[in-house]
């Protein structure tokens, strides 16, 4: 299977992830991912995030849960501006900005996945990833940074 | 009607890359259906194989979350130009959790098979972290079943040493283990009862200095304290963490467990806003207890420290469960929440831990003795003028039954419960030197006769367990 399409991913963006990532610490930040993604060839397009409040009622620590009520309005805001919603991003406090078991059981094949470390409150390292095939592994998609300054949907 | 289905971008692959699929249906589930007989792999992806629909999709209708209306989804009529939204749901997180050895399955096999526990149960037991006030008579039981159901992280607060009167009710020690810290001999039982689990010793005593960082490290907390000041210190800190205080307690032959947690209930606090005058409720030590009695009534704590690690059933929450072993009677009494509590209420006056020694007017029995002023004989004191020749009208106020145990030299029995009916037997122009078991009681005996005009009278101080301990040590100390 050969590489997946990289991520352009605008400074701005990746900074409001960040931002959110520290905000929520010892807690998980989760949120949207705003842009466009259609094919499988050309490289994702970041455009913007949303962020989400982390719905699950387990340990807020370790583990994040969209809202679907959150996911629909992302869902709507995107597609009335004439993007998509390419996937998710989340935190994860104290622990490696790799996907967990967790993560990959949990994951749609499609989605584009945004991971951002944080130690000891202060955002680290920031990776992206896909499904390979369907309940397959993780796959790391490579971030260009912001090549072009799109605009979108920031908030929802 | 036609209806609009907004496909997500991770199905749109089965759909030919469509964004939106519109499909004729006159209801949500035949919508659904239609969508799903575009292809086998979408209609794997959204339903089970009984038809229904899995757990992690939601369908929204407009802005209604119709998802678990899905299996009667007949009845969900659509109209024309309806929009239906599929949304997968997304989680994750950063910790994979613990996982198990093939020893811990085969250990936790009999919790593994339990639908309402399973793997997934076993490993919040695993990650789990449960701190105990006390390893005496409750925490014995408690932390015993703790430890073997495989709680990861238990925690142990004890400052005391093993006492030859400990053994007839604490399980976790032996004969041998006499003379020893609790705490480690406690280590060391529990860590041979399950290896694969942590045992934290705390050996302190605790404060309200100490206890917010201390609890700040566990999930639950379990009270097995014997004295009030700790109870309430116990209580407060877990409102103002908003940890679970799993909390038990025994006398005689009686017990009391409840889950005391603020957030969705009332707090000991709501049940008892103040703590009784000291001496009033006697301690193990005082009262006694059935040796038994901590074991049932601890077992019931660890039960309910299990229950809401593994979020089963319905905690003792709000519910005060009291066990009378003599009648054999389980009775149950409900506590609400009060508004007006100190520390759980909607205005607390208590935001911090306070002084619990001074709240509960706690101080040792001697102490107590000596704050009286009243006139005490020491027991050297009366040995040595006993030795000179003087001679005392010595009166032992404990029970028959504590009389068989052993009898004070030269004193008459003269039980406390008979004193009121029996004073015309005395004369008040004598000089009485009282005495019980430690002194508490001579106290109450020397008011008594006070009151019925006894002018002379003294305390020996420390009762028989002073005359034992230096005067005659071949007395037997209960």
């Amino acid at each position: 299977m050969s590489a997946p399409r990289p991520v352009k991913l605008p400074a701005a963006v990746a900074e409001r992830i960040r931002h959110h990532c520290e905000e929520q610490y010892p807690c998980e930040a989760c949120g949207a991912i705003f842009g466009r993604g259609d094919g499988t060839e050309s490289p994702w397009l970041v455009t913007g995030v949303a962020h989400a409040p982390n719905d699950h009622d387990d340990d807020h620590r370790r583990r994040y849960l969209v809202p679907p009520e959150f996911q629909l309005h992302a869902e709507q805001e995107a597609r009335a501006a004439g993007l998509d919603v390419l996937g998710y991003y989340h935190s994860h406090p104290d622990h490696p900005a790799r996907p967990s078991e967790y993560d990959r059981a949990h994951a749609w094949l499609g989605y584009l996945y945004v991971i951002c470390a944080v130690a000891e409150g202060r955002a680290a390292a920031m990776n992206a990833f896909t499904l390979a095939e369907p309940d397959g592994a993780f796959v790391d998609v490579v971030i260009e940074g912001d090549a072009v300054a799109w605009r979108g949907p920031a908030e929802v | 009607m036609a209806v609009s289905i907004l496909i997500p971008a991770p199905l749109r692959r089965h759909v030919g890359g469509a964004r939106t699929v519109v499909v004729d249906a006159d209801s949500v589930a035949a919508a659904l259906a239609a969508l799903a007989a575009q292809s086998p792999e979408l209609k794997r992806q959204l339903f089970d194989d009984a038809g229904r629909l899995r757990s992690f999709v939601n369908v929204f209708l407009g802005d209604r979350n119709v998802r678990d209306l899905a299996p009667a989804g007949d009845a969900i009529p659509v109209k024309d130009g309806d929009v239906l939204t599929i949304v997968p749901a997304i989680a994750g997180g950063a910790a994979d959790g613990p996982t198990l050895s093939r020893d811990e399955i085969l250990r936790y096999s009999r919790h593994l098979i339990m639908p309402e526990v399973t793997l997934a149960g076993q490993k919040r037991l695993k990650q789990a972290r449960v701190l105990c006030i006390g390893a005496g008579g409750l925490g014995s039981p408690l932390t015993l079943y703790l430890a073997a159901a495989g709680v990861g992280r238990i925690g142990i607060v004890d400052f005391d040493t093993v006492d030859l009167t400990n053994i007839q009710r604490q399980i976790l020690y032996s004969t041998a283990d006499v003379g020893r810290s609790k705490i480690e001999a406690a280590c060391e039982r529990l860590t041979q009862l399950n290896p694969a689990i942590e045992i934290v010793p705390h050996p302190v005593h605790l404060a309200s200095w100490n206890v917010l960082d201390l609890f700040q490290e566990y999930d639950v907390v379990a009270d097995g304290t014997d004295n009030f000041p700790t109870r309430y210190l116990v209580n407060d800190a877990c409102v103002l963490l908003g940890k679970p205080n799993v909390y038990a307690s025994i006398f005689r032959f009686e017990g009391q467990v409840s889950v005391f947690d603020a957030h969705r209930g009332p707090c000991y606090r709501c049940l008892f806003s103040d703590p009784p005058p000291p001496g009033l409720v006697p301690s193990c030590a005082e009262g006694g207890v059935l040796g038994v009695l901590p074991g049932i009534v601890g077992s019931l704590q660890a039960l309910e420290v299990l229950k809401l690690i593994l979020g089963l059933g319905d905690p003792l929450v709000g519910r005060l469960v009291l066990f009378d072993a003599l009648a054999f009677q389980f009775r149950e009494l409900n506590v609400r929440k009060d508004p007006g509590c100190a520390v759980c209420g909607a205005a607390p006056t208590v935001t911090a831990p306070i002084d619990y020694e001074a709240f509960c007017g706690i101080r040792g029995e001697e102490a107590a003795l000596d704050a009286t002023g009243l006139p005490t004989l020491s027991v050297e004191d009366l040995e040595a003028r006993r030795r000179g020749g003087e001679t005392f009208d010595l009166l032992d106020v404990r029970e028959p039954h504590e009389q068989e145990i052993v009898q004070l030299p030269g004193a008459t029995p003269f039980p406390l419960s008979e004193l009121p009916a029996h004073l015309h037997e005395l004369d008040s122009a004598r000089t009485y030197t009282i005495s019980c078991h430690r002194g508490a009681r001579s106290l109450e005996a020397y008011r008594l006769m006070r009151k019925a005009g006894f002018g002379r009278l003294q305390i020996l101080a420390g009762g028989i367990d002073a005359w034992a301990e230096k005067i005659d040590p071949s007395l037997p100390r209960y």
